[in-house]
C-alpha cells in the first residue's frame, strides 16, 4: 500500500479499487489491519459515503477507508471475505441506507423486517413523522 | 429480521436428516429478543443463525433530530446494564468534538461510576450464566449484591437504570459524603460476595464441566469476526481500551487486564469474574485519590460543534462501544453512529455454536453476554 494515499489516517478508495486495496491493507507486512471494527455510512444529498473502520492488532494503528458512491444507485463490492464482521456490518448499512454489496453472501436485512421497511430509514429523504394526533388530543 | 419459515432440510453425510429448530425471540435463555434458528444433526449443532431486529427503535435516526444534550437519555437506553458506560462513551466523543475540558473530580467520578456498572453488570452476568445452566439460587446472590450497587446509582442520579448521570462537561451532581461511605462499606464487603460466589458457583463441579472445554473458536476467526471485549481477552489477547487507549483519567491507575489461553465458554465466564476484582482496585484507588472541586465545567448553554466528525470509542463490560459523530456545525448531530459491541460479537453465534450439543447453545449466549437493546440499537 502506498503510504502517501493515506491522508490523517484516511484512504480514499473507489468502488473498482476497494477489494484491491483493501487486500493490500489486510496483508501488509509491518502493519496488517486484521480487523474491520465497523462499516458505516453518511448520505451526504447526491452521494453516499461508506466507511469502513480499519484496526490493527499488532500495531495499534487505526485507518478509515472511505469509498463515495452516487446515492441514485450505490453499489460496492462486498469486503466480506477479507474480514468476517462486514457480514453483519454491510448489512446493517444495506437495511438503512439501500446500499448494494456485490458478493456479500447472505445479504438478507438483518435490522428490518424480512420484506425490508420499505424505505432507507437513515437517509436524508425519509423525515421521520411526527406523533400522530391523540383522539381528543392537546 | 429476516427469514420467519424453516429453511429447507438436508441429509448428513451419515444419512441422517438435518432439522431446524426455532430458538427464541421468547426464550427464557436468549436474554431480551435475540432470536436464533439452529440447524441440527440429532444433538449436535451443524449451523447457529441470529436473527436480530426486534428491539430496533432507530435511534440513530432519532438522535439526528435532537440536540447533543438530548440525546444522552438515548444512550442509556442501548446496554441497558450499563448505562454509566454509555453516558460517559457519548459525553466524551461530544467533549472531543467541542475540546472541552472536563474537571478533575468529575473525572474521578466518572471512573468510579463507569467501574461501578461494570461489576453491576457481570453481577448480573454471573447470576443469568448460573440460572441458564440451571443453577437457579446462583442469580439470587448475585442480583441481591447487583442491588446494592443500584441504590448507589439512585442516591446520585435518581434512578435505579436509566441514569443520564454523566453531562456534556462533567457530571450532573456532585457525590454526597453518605454516598461515599456507602461506597467504602460496599468496596469492603465486595470480597466476602465474591468468596460467596466463588463457592456457590465458579467452585461447583457440575457448572465448570458445563463449560470447560465448550466452544473453543481460533482466535484469529474471532478477530476477523470483530469480536471485542472480555470474549476476545478469554482467548488471550490483552485487547482493553482502557490500558491500549487510556480515554479520560484510566492512565493513573494500576489494574491488571485478565486474559485467558483455551478461549473456551468457561474462561469466557471466569474473564468476569477477574474483572469484577480489577474495577474495584480502580474504584479504591479514585476513591484515595478523589479531589475537591466542581463537577461541571463552564460550558456554553447552547452545544454547537464545529463542522467535522469525530470517532471516540470506550471499553464497556462487553467490548468497544464507539460513537461516530458527523456535524455540520448546527446544534443536532448531522449523523450518528453507534459502533456497538454486542452487535459485532452476535455475528460470532454461528462460530461458537458449530459442533456444540443443544444442550450448550443456552451457556454459548449467555457467556457472549448479549445485550439486545444494545445490539439492535
Amino acid at each position: 500500500m502506498n503510504e502517501e494515499r493515506i491522508i490523517n489516517g484516511e484512504l480514499t478508495a473507489t468502488p473498482a479499487t476497494l477489494i484491491q486495496d483493501m487486500s493490500e491493507l489486510r496483508a501488509q507486512a509491518e502493519s496488517p489491519f486484521d480487523r474491520l471494527l465497523d462499516v458505516t455510512a453518511v448520505d451526504r444529498g447526491e452521494a453516499i459515503e461508506i466507511i469502513y473502520r480499519l484496526n490493527s492488532l499488532k500495531t495499534d494503528r487505526d485507518l478509515v477507508v472511505r469509498v463515495t458512491l452516487p446515492a441514485a444507485d450505490p453499489r460496492v463490492p462486498s469486503v466480506a471475505e477479507l474480514w468476517e464482521s462486514a457480514l453483519f456490518g454491510e448489512r446493517e448499512v444495506q437495511d438503512m441506507f439501500g446500499v448494494v454489496f456485490e458478493g456479500h453472501p447472505d445479504p438478507r436485512p438483518l435490522l428490518a423486517p424480512e420484506e425490508g421497511f420499505g424505505f432507507y430509514p437513515l437517509r436524508k429523504s425519509y423525515k421521520l413523522p411526527g406523533r400522530p394526533a391523540q383522539p381528543g388530543g392537546r | 429480521m429476516a427469514q420467519m419459515r424453516m429453511e429447507p432440510n438436508g441429509i448428513t453425510a451419515s444419512g441422517t436428516e438435518l432439522y431446524c429448530l426455532n430458538m427464541g425471540p421468547q426464550h427464557p435463555s436468549t436474554h431480551g429478543v435475540l432470536r436464533v434458528m439452529l440447524e441440527l444433526d440429532g444433538e449436535t449443532v451443524v449451523k447457529a443463525t441470529p436473527i436480530l431486529g426486534y428491539l430496533h427503535r432507530g435511534i440513530e435516526k432519532l438522535a439526528e433530530v435532537r440536540t447533543y444534550p438530548q440525546f444522552i437519555p438515548y444512550t442509556d437506553r442501548l446496554d441497558y446494564v450499563s448505562s454509566m458506560c454509555n453516558n460517559l462513551a457519548y459525553c466524551q466523543t461530544v467533549e472531543k468534538l467541542m475540546g472541552f475540558e472536563v474537571p478533575e473530580r468529575a473525572e474521578y467520578i466518572r471512573v468510579m461510576m463507569a467501574e461501578l456498572n461494570r461489576i453491576a453488570s457481570h453481577m448480573l452476568f454471573i447470576g443469568a450464566t448460573a440460572l441458564d445452566l440451571g443453577g437457579m439460587s446462583g442469580m439470587m446472590y448475585t442480583f441481591r449484591d447487583r442491588e446494592y450497587i443500584l441504590d448507589l446509582f439512585n442516591l446520585a442520579s435518581g434512578s435505579r437504570l436509566t441514569y443520564s448521570y454523566v453531562r456534556i462537561g462533567g457530571v450532573m451532581n456532585d457525590i454526597s459524603e453518605e454516598f461515599i461511605g456507602l461506597l467504602r462499606q460496599f468496596l469492603a464487603d465486595l470480597p466476602g460476595m465474591m468468596q460467596e460466589y466463588d463457592e456457590l458457583i465458579n467452585g461447583n463441579e457440575i457448572f465448570q464441566a458445563r463449560l470447560k472445554g465448550v466452544s473453543i473458536v481460533p482466535v484469529e476467526r474471532l478477530i476477523s469476526l470483530g469480536v471485542t471485549g472480555p470474549v476476545l481477552r478469554a482467548a488471550g489477547l490483552r485487547d482493553d481500551l482502557r490500558v491500549k487507549r487510556p480515554y479520560g483519567i484510566y492512565d493513573r491507575f494500576h489494574f491488571e487486564i485478565p486474559t485467558g489461553t483455551v478461549g473456551d465458554n468457561w474462561e469466557r465466564y471466569l474473564m468476569r469474574v477477574l474483572e469484577i476484582r480489577e474495577s474495584a482496585k480502580i474504584i479504591a484507588q479514585a476513591l484515595a485519590g478523589l479531589p475537591e472541586g466542581p463537577v461541571m465545567a463552564k460550558i456554553p448553554k447552547v452545544i454547537r460543534p464545529p463542522v467535522g466528525e469525530v470517532y471516540h470509542a470506550n471499553e464497556t463490560p462487553r467490548g468497544e462501544l464507539g460513537f461516530y459523530i458527523v456535524s455540520d456545525g448546527t446544534t443536532k448531530p448531522y449523523r450518528l453512529h453507534i459502533r456497538r459491541p454486542t452487535f459485532y460479537n452476535l455475528g460470532c453465534v454461528d462460530a461458537l455454536c458449530r459442533g456444540v450439543k443443544i444442550a450448550d447453545v443456552p451457556a454459548v449466549l449467555a457467556v457472549l453476554d448479549p445485550c439486545m437493546g444494545e445490539a439492535d440499537a
